[in-house]
């Protein structure tokens, strides 16, 4: 099990100390996903660094946990954490090209991932077995391409081998299929959901594509200015938000039901996401939510449970 | 007769040489005969995924690129009869990135009159005032004037894009992927702004998206184009809610859909062929699920289907061509 717990990460700037995720929590079973959407600047990306050790060296958890199976991976040290990394823990980024090595072949840089690890045998068949699994077409040419000779979706599926090849118990996927094409997102999705399943393993599958999530998630956190402002089960919260953002945010897009009249005005929300180093008091989202009130203005809202699902909220809506 | 169509392309193609190391030259075929019409105060979505040639025909339009054959028409007269000048004044561009396409060390006032200097003819004062009543159009506030595009948040510079494309007042405006950079909450607000600007000026779009739900919500007409050739073209109605072509079918069950489960199933597999090395016969029968022996060997023409065109041999009517084929 992973478990997120009252963690805050902030980054020291010129301007100043400026907090990006504040008293987030999660849990995560093995076999479940987990969806995290959120726009630009609201804590999402730096949530999975943070679990993963990997946090820049001017970023610092001001407080929280994680735990992974009752060790908490912020006091782990740097070689416990590269052993748990692959091996308890993947993750994949947006850009599959940038993320490889472009000066080695695919085939040197899934052996390297391995013997970090202490494989020691049949590394090439085990390569070549790999590439096969996330549905590379000859994977024993393959193993001696160089990642340019790649295509996007190609390069995205040695990222995902490279991830399983110690078969990770948690896999975090940031923005997967975002620098891809649409038939190509489909299918690397499918695969993602095969391995899951196949392997029993847990996902964090972090976009702002809400589409995406709806059709992948078990759970849905809802992330705005790094505050988990919305998590429970994706029917819940996809079709029943309980948070004024949630529910701006699903109503604004064009493929909604309610959006279905050609040409129609889409519902907007009004104002930009917060400059994090000015943050409003109170609701982060006060400025820009259309039933906030004095308290919204002045007092930050504290988690409380509506139902199945979390929300951080003065004024949560009764489902519609 | 029907009116002459505002803009109109017949038979583009635009074919780009390719140097390699010791093999000699290569063709790409970035546009391989593309025909549509688009009538004024109209939308026109063209969709497709990467390579299939929408920035080529966007840049071919803007005439940043010659096209090598076919021709282009705009309210009757054709491209090469219009003063390179004068088409931009008619035809504008608002670019992905808000972010690259704005140049950092002018201020949004200067961004947004710019093509008025360069254009020519017109006072510094009322310069500045188009300049100004451009910005109140678009949603920018007074005090942004003075600010540079790095004090601007993502959908304030596409605000400005918007606003500099639209200060000569051009009839047709190519939007190139205008939102899908954009913060969601933020999306919604400029494609708002995008149709308010439509109605108040009659404007006429050519709009370039891989969102389908983005382009069910605003496209009169849509055109889907794979590897440089036209799949599907037809109304909205046609072709995103009973589409015929193979491809528009995938195209549209590969979109994430929230009443949509994906059930593990792949809606379409392999990738786009290289376009160096096209295949021969339907560019698209390498991953289509209904591939037939003709199809590797013939080009489906464009054919009239269900009231929209459609090139693909399932509906190509001669049958004596497909007979002609022996079976794989």
């Amino acid at each position: 099990m992973l478990t997120v717990e009252n963690l805050s990460v902030s980054f020291e700037t010129r301007r100043g100390r400026m907090s990006v995720v504040e008293d987030l929590s999660f849990t995560l079973e093995r076999g479940r996903t987990l969806g995290i959407v959120g726009e630009s600047g609201s804590g999402k990306s730096v949530t999975s660094l943070a679990i993963m050790g990997l946090l820049p060296p001017n970023a610092r958890v001001t407080s929280g946990h994680v735990w992974l199976d009752g060790q908490d991976l912020l006091c782990a040290s740097e070689s416990e954490l590269q052993r748990i990394r692959g091996e308890s823990l993947a993750m994949i980024f947006q850009d599959p090209m940038t993320s490889l090595n472009p000066s080695f072949t695919v085939g040197f840089q899934l052996e390297e991932a391995m013997t970090a690890h202490g494989v020691k045998d049949d590394l090439r068949a085990r390569a070549v077995e790999l590439l096969k699994w996330v549905g590379i077409p000859d994977p024993e040419i393959r193993l001696s391409s160089y990642p340019h000779q790649l295509s996007g979706g190609m390069a995205q599926r040695v990222m995902i081998a490279m991830a399983i090849a110690c078969s990770p118990d948690f896999l975090i996927a940031d923005e997967p299929t975002t620098a891809l094409d649409v038939t190509i997102q489909a299918q690397i999705l499918a695969l993602l959901k095969k391995i899951q399943k196949e392997r029993g393993m847990g996902l964090i599958l972090i976009t702002h594509d809400i589409g995406v999530v709806a059709q992948m998630a078990d759970e849905i956190l809802v992330m705005y200015a790094g505050h988990a402002l919305e998590k429970g089960p994706k029917d819940e919260v996809i079709y029943r938000p309980r948070h004024p953002y949630t529910r701006a945010l699903l109503a604004s897009l064009p493929g909604r039901q309610e959006n279905a009249a050609f040409r129609s005005r889409l519902p907007t929300i009004a104002g930009v996401v917060p400059d994090l180093l000015k943050r409003p008091t109170g609701c982060q989202l006060h400025p820009r939510c259309e039933f906030a009130d004095e308290e919204c203005r002045t007092k930050p809202p504290e988690k409380q449970k509506v139902g199945e699902v979390d929300v951080k909220c003065h004024r949560p809506l009764e489902p519609q | 007769m029907s009116e002459t169509p505002f803009l109109e392309v017949k038979n583009l193609s635009k074919t780009y040489e390719v140097r390699r190391l010791f093999r000699g030259k290569a063709f790409v075929r970035a546009l391989d005969g593309v025909s549509f019409q688009l009538q004024k105060g109209k939308t026109l979505a063209i969709v497709g995924e990467s390579g299939c040639g929408k920035s080529t025909l966007a840049k071919c339009l803007m005439r940043i690129e010659k096209p090598t054959g076919g021709e282009i028409r705009l309210g009757g007269r054709r491209l090469e009869d219009i003063p390179v000048r004068e088409w931009w004044r008619n035809v504008q561009m608002i670019f992905q990135d808000p972010y690259s396409s704005l140049n950092p060390r002018k201020k949004v006032i200067d961004l947004i009159a710019e093509p008025l200097v360069i254009a020519g003819g017109f006072s510094k004062n009322e310069i500045r005032v188009r300049a100004k009543a451009m910005m109140a159009k678009v949603g920018l506030r007074p005090e942004f004037e003075e600010r540079y595009p790095h004090m601007l948040s993502g959908g304030q510079r596409q605000r400005v894009g918007i606003a500099r494309a639209l200060i000569l007042k051009p009839q047709l405006l190519i939007c190139d992927e205008p939102v899908s950079a954009l913060d969601i909450s933020i999306q919604a607000q400029v494609l708002n702004l995008l149709m308010d600007l439509q109605d108040e000026f009659g404007l006429t779009y050519l709009f370039i998206s891989h969102d389908l739900s983005l382009v069910r919500h605003i496209a009169d007409d849509v055109l889907v184009m794979y590897l440089g050739q036209v799949m599907e073209l037809g109304s909205r109605e046609k072709v995103l809610f009973d589409p015929q072509h193979p491809y528009t079918k995938a195209l549209l069950a590969s979109h994430p859909d929230f009443d949509k489960a994906l059930n593990g199933q792949l809606t379409l597999e392999g990738e786009l062929p290289s376009p160096l090395n096209p295949p021969v016969g339907c560019p698209f029968q390498s991953r289509c699920p209904r591939v037939m022996a003709v199809c590797r060997e013939r080009r489906p023409p464009l054919f009239e289907v269900k009231s929209r065109e459609c090139a693909c041999h399932l509906y190509t009517p001669d049958p004596s061509d497909s007979a002609r084929v022996s079976p794989v």
